[in-house]
């Protein structure tokens, strides 16, 4: 009953949030009460989509559809065509619950034009969740850039010092990818006839398509996930924006790449993401340890996370391009635990901003003694980060390596060894941080935890907690989803094994049926 | 009767000599002539053509052209005429205040 | 053969009636009793009959043509062909002339104690039937006619602040390049006319087939054509003559003589074949490059619009090279076409709008330093400028999103995807300097105000919504208007 309108909803509440925020006659507080508001209920609608999304079923959940426009050259209309499934369904739920956490805590870094702030805010959400639920491959681009212009505003207007320069390099870097997306979308939407992705998936579409298709979507998911060579916007873009961005960049914006390369590279292109998928893997393996090694080598806390994320990223596409589905599984988790902790490690730099308005590492030390709840919710949030039984990072690395392992151990042990650089950069963290002496007398004056800065970061902490002891309700819900895409893509994986092996001897030659 | 061709070649040398004009001529009034000598180039070879044609199509557009050259060089001079009065000089090289 | 008007020779020429009607209205009021009310007043009942009577074409417009008897309409023996998509963008062309007339209500109605009022007001009457003309044209004589008639009108009110020296500058540039470029157009009609025989749009195949004296006819025409459209090596005037021309002004060029200029260029476009796509293409990747690159350097922010403008133009070569490649595509480039010069008309019309009111508020400056912060200072006109840009820059959910998806989906479909390629990387380009006018307006810390306040303009602040709206509308839900 409420299953069909609940995602239109879902998109709509904080579009309408955004107008009504720009529009309003109140004042600051006003203002981000509204906006929390909208938000609220958003993250309220989402956390019903997670619990009634039902783990048996096949294809696409919550359904809605209405026709658009027709497109010059398709059959078909376009439609608004929103639905989820496993691959989506967590990413979803993590895009609203994120939000009004974020605008909980922005009265901490975002003190002027904040009824700017708010809208775009909004305004990205609407994106967000847009992308997550669309099933319809021009809506999808719709909601692609969509959520892209407010992040520029996020990061030009309320960024560091560089913010400028930062924004630009981000969103031009984005579009060019996006770009090429584009002229991917163009044609298989003018040679398959329709632009649903549900038929899309079911088409089989013809192989050469697939690799060009593959090709261009993969490039502009590949620079937003940012895979190896084209992450090079990122730590400029984490660096510079303020908390809140930062926090929606690692939790929602990266994760549009990786939900994309699933969603496209291996469910609709497999052809395609066969033929790439060795070099895939040998760049996520690679951004695992060139990320980690890089985030070892900062002094900066906040490029420290930043280029932590480029090696969290690495594992996801490791384990998209694994071809099982157990890693397939693991990475889909793994996206949601990294804008998870990433998104809590963001906020915890964030608190360290707003009081000593430094973020070099040695600005700080012996924390633990000075501010408890600040040093407990950093050692927690850095263990989930590097992967530690009982919280959430452990379930998804291991289920990557573990897939991974069958296939390509080499890599899987690259990626080991990328957790073991991670644990050492980021108890590395802590320690220069938490422990030792206070060498700055700022830091014994340090101003306990706010209200609504708990009421950001507890959810997060507690989530991690869950995620780490009781996987089950997110494993459940994205397994069938997995199952089918790994083996939409054996086939595929069958038939380039064979061709990479030795022709087998040539049959017996059975005459054509001839036709008459 | 003189060959048509001879009467296109006579007009593609005066539209050459109008486009020179245009080209070389830094003084307004020459370009306003030389463009002039362009588009009466052009209604001689419409002329020729239609009598070689034998039809009247081409001669009704040196009607539209002139008229047209005559409302050109209304307007023309009267932007000419501003630019005398704020620069007491023709020159068309003046014509850069507009630039970054 | 000449007998009485038929119903299709009326219904193309009744919007000319109107707006001829309405200058001599004007002219004879001025000569009785002249009154500054009475005569926007006109020109506005002018403005809106031709739409009312163009409304019956531009009505069929997203039905499929073979459905419609009758259709292209043909009228004075052929020599105006307007398919219903024409008269939508026809249409365009008389709310670009009806903007810009309101946005001149407070300021160059006002010039000089409202000595230019009734040239103001004939002259942007005159101007949009001289763009209806051209754009329905399929003779020599139309063609030549209607890009005249709407090129004088737009020299003399480039040049209507006659004490700045710019506007003068503006004016003569334009005048003397614009009348260069038609000595081409009308030697390029002779050669033509000389080696076909012929005055339609049939004498461009003819001339493909012909001999060389046709074969430089049809070079000297597009040469012309290419001129007012501001196609790449003839491109250099428009950002001296955008940036020198009122504003209102330059918005009516942008969004009307562009959108006439393409559709004449369509409709004497080579068909499919000889010619080959790469020469267009070719043409539109260099105009596309060669504007982009001018683009970043510039100060100005009517002559990045301007450029922006030259781009534009650019992309839609692109559709052109599709009809080259593809033969039988031509309803759907067309269709393709006519929405892009719609989006791109209301996004243009939008950007100037609002330019000129921030302009205004900076004391007549249009220079980036000069609007620094003026986006948050006057939100209304600043997020309409912003929305236009992003329109123009091609994101989705604006108007010139679609019509560049649009474009390059024609492209696409005649298996030019490498061009596509190509030419969609060069329009990332050009989002490094729509993205300079962002960081200008929102970005920067303002500029200490300068010069005199500015007069409150209600009509303008309002009328700039209309094209505001559209830009989204046609953006999201693009369903009355996506088949023009």
């Amino acid at each position: 009953m409420f299953r069909e309108p609940l995602l239109p909803w879902m998109v709509f509440l904080p579009l309408a949030g955004a107008f009504t925020v720009l529009f309003s006659p109140l004042r600051e507080t006003g203002l981000r009460r509204l906006a929390l508001l909208f938000s609220g209920v958003t993250a309220v609608l989402g956390a019903v989509a997670f619990a009634a999304f039902s783990p048996e079923l096949s294809g696409f959940q919550f359904r809605f559809e209405q026709d658009w426009f027709t497109l010059p050259g398709l059959d078909a209309p376009l439609r608004l065509a929103l639905g989820l499934d496993g691959l989506s369904v967590l990413l979803l739920a993590l895009s609203a619950f994120l939000m009004p956490l974020i605008l909980v805590s922005a009265p901490g870094h975002i003190r002027h034009r904040v009824r700017e702030f708010l809208f775009w805010a909004l305004l990205m959400e609407a994106g967000m969740i847009g992308v997550f639920a669309a099933t319809d491959l021009v809506l999808f681009y719709f909601f692609w850039e969509l959520s892209l212009i407010p992040l520029y505003f996020l990061v030009g207007i309320w960024g560091g010092p560089n913010r400028i320069y930062a924004s630009l390099k981000f969103v031009l870097y984005t579009l060019a990818g996006s770009l090429v997306l584009l002229v991917g979308l163009i044609r298989v939407a003018l040679e398959a006839g329709t632009t649903d992705i549900g038929r899309l998936i079911e088409a089989d579409l013809d192989p050469g398509l697939q690799r060009f298709a593959f090709a261009c979507f993969a490039l502009g998911f590949l620079i937003k996930v940012p895979v190896l060579p084209f992450h090079t916007w990122l730590p400029d873009a984490h660096v510079q924006a303020p908390t809140g961005g930062s926090v929606v960049l690692a939790g929602v914006m990266l994760k549009m790449g990786t939900y994309g390369l699933m969603r496209f590279g291996l469910q609709a292109f497999p052809a395609g993401a066969v033929d790439w998928a060795p070099w895939l893997l040998l760049l996520g393996a690679a951004g695992i340890v060139y990320g980690s090694l890089l985030a070892w080598a900062q002094s900066d806390i906040k490029k420290l996370v930043a280029y932590s994320s480029v090696g969290h990223l690495g594992f996801v596409v490791l384990g998209t391009f694994a071809g099982n589905a157990t890693a397939l599984q693991g990475a889909v988790l793994q996206g949601v635990n990294h804008g998870i902790s990433t998104g809590a490690l963001f906020l915890l730099v964030g608190v360290l901003y707003d009081r000593r308005h430094t973020r070099a590492m040695d600005a700080f030390g012996g924390l633990a003694r000075t501010f408890p709840a600040f040093a407990f919710l950093l050692v927690l949030t850095s263990l989930a980060s590097v992967g530690l039984p009982g919280t959430n990072g452990f379930v998804g690395e291991f289920l990557i390596l573990m897939g991974t392992f069958e296939q390509h151990p080499w890599l899987a042990a690259l990626a080991g060894l990328g957790v073991v650089l991670g644990a050492v950069y980021m108890l590395g963290l802590c320690r220069e941080v938490l422990f030792g002496p206070v060498t700055h007398e700022a830091n014994r004056r340090l101003e306990p935890l706010r209200p609504r800065e708990w009421a950001a970061l507890a959810p997060l902490a507690a989530l991690m907690l869950w995620i780490g002891l009781y996987p089950s309700p997110f494993l459940e819900r994205t397994r069938f989803a997995c199952f089918e895409t790994a083996e939409r893509l054996a086939p595929w994986l069958e038939r380039a094994g064979e061709e990479a092996r030795p022709p087998a001897p040539a049959l017996p030659a059975t005459p054509e049926p001839e036709l008459r | 009767m003189i060959p048509t061709a001879h009467v296109h070649i006579l007009a593609a040398l005066l539209f050459g000599l109008g486009i020179l004009g245009f080209l070389r001529q830094r003084n307004a009034i020459m370009l306003l002539m030389s463009v002039e000598l362009m588009l009466n180039s052009a209604n001689l070879s419409f002329l020729a053509a239609a009598r070689e044609q034998g039809n009247v199509d081409g001669a009704m557009m040196p009607l539209f052209v002139l008229v047209v050259a005559a409302a050109e060089a209304a307007v023309g001079l009267a932007l000419i005429i501003i630019l005398f009065r704020k620069r007491v000089s023709l020159d068309v090289d003046l014509l850069r205040s507009l630039r970054d | 053969m000449p007998g009485p008007l038929t119903p299709s020779d009326w219904l193309l020429a009744a919007p000319l009636l109107w707006l001829a009607g309405g200058v001599v209205a004007i002219l004879v009021l001025d000569a009785f009793r002249p009154a500054a009310r009475h005569e926007a007043g006109l020109a506005f009942l002018a403005l809106l009959g031709a739409a009312w009577s163009l409304w019956p074409l531009a009505e069929a417009a997203g039905e499929p043509l073979e459905g419609i008897p009758g259709l292209p309409v043909r009228a004075f023996s052929g020599m105006l062909e307007a398919s219903p998509g024409n008269a939508v963008v026809g249409l365009l062309c008389l709310g670009a002339a009806a903007l810009a007339g309101i946005l001149s209500l407070r300021s160059l109605c006002r010039l000089e104690s409202g000595r230019h009022r009734t040239a103001l007001w004939t002259l942007l009457l005159v101007a949009p039937a001289g763009m209806l003309v051209t754009l329905a044209s399929s003779h020599f004589a139309t063609l030549f006619l209607g890009i005249e008639t709407l090129s004088l009108p737009l020299y003399v009110l480039s040049a209507l602040r006659r004490t700045e020296e710019g506007s003068v500058e503006a004016g003569l540039k334009y005048f003397l390049l614009g009348a260069f470029a038609s000595g081409f157009l009308v030697f390029g009609m002779a050669l033509l006319y000389a080696g076909t025989g012929r005055m339609d749009p049939g004498a461009v195949t003819a001339a493909l087939e012909g001999g060389a004296l046709a074969r430089a006819g049809l070079g000297f025409l597009y040469a012309g054509l290419l001129f007012k459209l501001a196609i790449a090596p003839f491109h250099l005037w428009v950002a001296d003559v955008y940036q020198g021309a009122p504003t209102p002004i330059t918005a009516l060029m942008a969004a009307g003589t562009k959108a006439a200029a393409a559709l004449a260029l369509l409709h004497w476009a080579p068909p499919a074949g000889p010619l080959g796509s790469g020469a267009w293409a070719l043409l539109a990747c260099a105009t596309l490059a060669l504007a982009n690159l001018t683009a970043l350097n510039q100060e100005n922010l009517k002559r990045i619009l301007a450029l922006s403008g030259v781009a534009h133009a650019g992309l839609l070569l692109f559709a052109l090279a599709a009809l080259q490649a593809a033969p039988g595509s031509g309803a759907s480039v067309e269709a393709a076409v006519n929405f892009y010069l719609v989006a791109y008309g209301v996004s243009a019309l939008a950007a100037f709008g609002a330019l000129e009111l921030l302009e205004r508020r900076a004391g007549g400056h249009a220079e980036a330093s000069a609007l620094r912060g003026l986006g948050r200072r006057f939100p209304v006109a600043g997020g309409i400028l912003a929305l236009a840009v992003l329109s123009l820059a091609g994101i989705p959910g604006t108007a010139g999103f679609l019509g560049k998806y649009f474009v390059f989906a024609e492209l696409v479909r005649s298996g030019e995807v490498g061009v596509a390629l190509l030419g969609i990387l060069l329009t990332l380009w050009s989002f490094a300097y729509y993205l300079r006018i962002l960081v200008v307006l929102y970005m920067k810390d303002a500029a200490p105000a300068g010069g005199p306040p500015a007069v409150q303009d209600t009509p303008a602040a309002v009328a700039l919504w209309v094209p505001a709206v559209l830009v989204v509308l046609l953006g999201v839900w693009p369903a009355p208007a996506h088949l023009l």
